[in-house]
């Protein structure tokens, strides 16, 4: 028998909800950590965390580091080769610690 | 005097940047070590096991009796990180806009009423760099600390309120403020100040090391 497609697609709803919680959870950690003047709504997944949309430098990313290690129970390096792209959105941050966290 | 690199820095930095120099055109009796290490290392528990063992104990069996920390902005959390458990071989620490934690627990830190009346979360929830505060709570206090502490900062600098929380400790001869932010201008001349404050004997400064 086949899979029901309203199951399947209630199991991707569930899935986008559990995404968004998470990275509303870390865009607030965010806000909190850096003392920014923005709500954590206001950081879209999507959008670079650094350069001029959020204003984020490397200095900032050394203290998101620090929360992760204490949020997430790993530690981001500063010298990992894809930071780049680890850091490039709040999304594509999230995704990566969602694979390495250990709590 | 022990030198701790920020983070982005190299210990190179420290020479380039004339803060060796510095201790030399004031004829200083003041040996340095730059110490080179990552950013990332600093946070690690073994951090301050790694200074003792690599650093600090080395220096005491070459004879040094009177050791100094100086650190910028991650150095200088590396420093305070150090005096926590290894409080008693060193004489003073040199802090340039030093990072503690998070700005927002320095803010918050702040809001309740700086290092006198702030009071760490007790269920550790809010568990965001407090060791660092509950040691500086503790043991950073005028007139009480056997260590000499000098602080410095620029005014526009990110970690500006990180300065203004120790300071809130500390005399005013051993605060350095000065209109400036997060970048080797304004550090080479909270640097010159401090020298400048500092009784270090006068001699030559015979070595200038980096360890890796």
């Amino acid at each position: 028998m086949s899979e029901s497609p309203l199951v399947h697609g209630k199991d991707i709803a569930l899935n986008c909800e559990r995404i968004a919680d998470q990275e509303f959870e870390l865009a607030n950690a965010i806000v909190v950590a850096l003392n920014l003047d923005i709500t954590p709504k206001e950081i879209n997944p999507d959008s670079p965390l650094y350069g001029d949309k959020l204003g984020l430098d490397s200095i900032d990313m050394l203290e998101i580091a620090l929360v992760v290690s204490r949020n997430y129970g790993f530690q981001l390096r500063s010298d990992d080769e894809n930071n780049s792209q680890i850091f490039s959105s709040l999304r594509t941050l999230n995704q990566h610690i969602q694979k390495h966290r250990t709590k | 005097m022990v030198m701790l690199p920020g983070a982005g820095m190299c210990a190179r930095d420290y020479i380039d940047q004339g803060f060796v120099s510095s201790i030399q055109e004031r004829g200083l009796a003041v040996d340095v070590v730059i110490v080179d290490i990552a950013a990332d290392d600093y946070l690690k528990d073994a951090f301050n096991k790694r200074l003792k063992n690599e650093v600090v104990e080395p220096l005491i069996g070459q004879g040094y009796s009177r050791i100094w920390l100086a650190g910028i902005s991650l150095g200088a959390y590396g420093a305070i990180k150090f005096l926590r458990e290894e409080f008693g071989e060193i004489e003073g620490v040199m802090l340039l806009s030093p990072f503690l934690s998070t700005r927002g627990a320095v803010a918050k830190v702040l809001r309740e009423g700086g290092l006198d009346n702030w009071s760490p979360c007790p269920s550790g929830i809010e568990n965001d760099g407090w060791d660092n505060f509950c040691w500086l709570k503790e043991n950073f206090v005028v007139n009480g600390s056997p260590i000499k502490i000098y602080v410095g900062w620029g005014d526009v600098d990110r970690y500006a309120d990180s300065g203004r929380l120790l300071a809130g400790r500390l005399p005013n001869e051993n605060i350095f403020c000065i209109h400036g932010d997060h970048d080797w201008r304004t550090w080479k001349l909270l640097w010159r100040g401090m020298l400048d404050a500092v009784t270090f004997p006068l001699g030559t400064s015979r070595q200038i090391r980096i360890i890796k």
